[in-house]
């Protein structure tokens, strides 16, 4: 059981500039047109945990010296030009950064792009997901786990189309449409 | 069959990407990298994006050797292969990255011709979604495909 004084520290982590400026991030990178999902990457490093909603896959933000942070990101695109979309994650990120009060502790975002799907894989993906989200609406409650401990791995959608181990985050429906 | 490779022989614009020259490494001014960040494009995606572009080149039948192939087909039907990867090695650095592809060519299409399509296409697709300078893309023709080759279909053992 944690104690009060580890219980502060979770509350205080959670709001942490380091903590935000991932969950910032990776949202605004989600949302950018063609980009279909973020995931872990090689070794599975790009992951951050968050204690506000379990871990946020695909995002890992650095320090980077006098308080700023380096952001890098690894995300599954569509086959598009890849240098452009790099250039507009990395704006929405600073963007939304600016909007929240944390651009002056943003650096660097890096954007590394670990695969690119096809459109019928991505048709591929979308169904798998919206099966998946149905299957998970069907499934009765069971109780929640307890507090820090991730939630499973959403399955992710390989280009063979089977269920990855390293799944990406689906991007989240009606994003993507407005610019910033 | 004997392979034959066709690496940088054929135009001006393949003399001067196929000498031998392998990636280079991180340099000052890219448009991958600035002082604001870097892009990254894993090895994965090239691979991809070469075999599509390979792929869309008339007289192009399969990519990789009859080894990789016949390996391909198995993994592909326990699920753990793509063959999109096949016949495909790569090797990617932060500006630069190099190609070199295995082909069966149809029979009656000019190998020559074949190749240097491969190679433009290769280039252009890879240069244009991926920003990498391509050095070189080394095609090998490994086998003819002739009509009629396939191997008939295993008829459904139940109904």
């Amino acid at each position: 059981m944690p104690s009060a004084s580890a219980a502060s520290e979770l509350a205080l982590s959670a709001d942490s500039s380091r903590v935000r400026l991932a969950r910032l991030a990776l949202e605004a990178a989600l949302a950018v047109p063609n980009v279909v999902a973020a995931e872990a990457g090689l070794h599975g490093m790009r992951v951050i945990t968050d204690p506000a909603g379990g871990v946020l896959r695909g995002v890992s933000v650095t320090a980077d010296g006098g308080g700023r942070y380096a952001v890098d990101l690894c995300l599954v695109a569509c086959l598009a030009p890849l240098v452009p979309l790099g250039e507009e994650v990395r704006r929405r990120v600073q963007a939304s950064a600016q909007r929240n009060g944390l651009a002056g502790q943003l650096s660097t975002v890096s954007v590394e792009f670990a695969r690119v799907l096809t459109p019928a894989e991505v048709r591929e993906a979308e169904l798998l997901a919206s099966e998946l989200a149905a299957e998970a609406l069907s499934t009765p409650v069971t109780p929640a786990p307890s507090a820090g401990v991730a939630p499973p791995a959403s399955a992710g959608v390989s280009p063979s189309g089977l269920a990855s181990t390293e799944a990406p985050v689906p991007r989240p429906s009606g994003e993507g449409e407005t610019g910033e | 069959m004997a392979e034959q490779s066709t690496s940088g022989s054929e135009s001006a614009a393949v003399a001067t990407r196929g000498e031998g020259k392998r990636p280079e490494g991180s340099g000052p001014d890219t448009p991958l990298s600035s002082e604001r960040g870097k892009t990254t494009i894993a090895d994965t995606v090239v691979t991809k994006v070469a075999s599509i572009a390979a792929r869309e080149v008339r007289g192009v039948y399969d990519l990789g050797g009859s080894v990789s192939r016949a390996v391909g087909s198995v993994t592909q039907r326990v699920g753990i292969g793509d063959e999109r990867t096949q016949g495909l090695s790569v090797e990617v650095g932060e500006r630069e990255a190099a190609v070199d592809v295995t082909v069966v060519v149809e029979y009656g299409e000019s190998i020559p011709k074949v190749s240097q399509a491969i190679r433009e296409n290769v280039i252009r697709r890879i240069e244009g979604i991926t920003g990498l300078s391509v050095t070189e893309v080394n095609v090998a023709v490994n086998d003819l495909y002739f009509p009629g080759d396939e191997e008939p279909k295993q008829p459904a053992r139940v109904e």
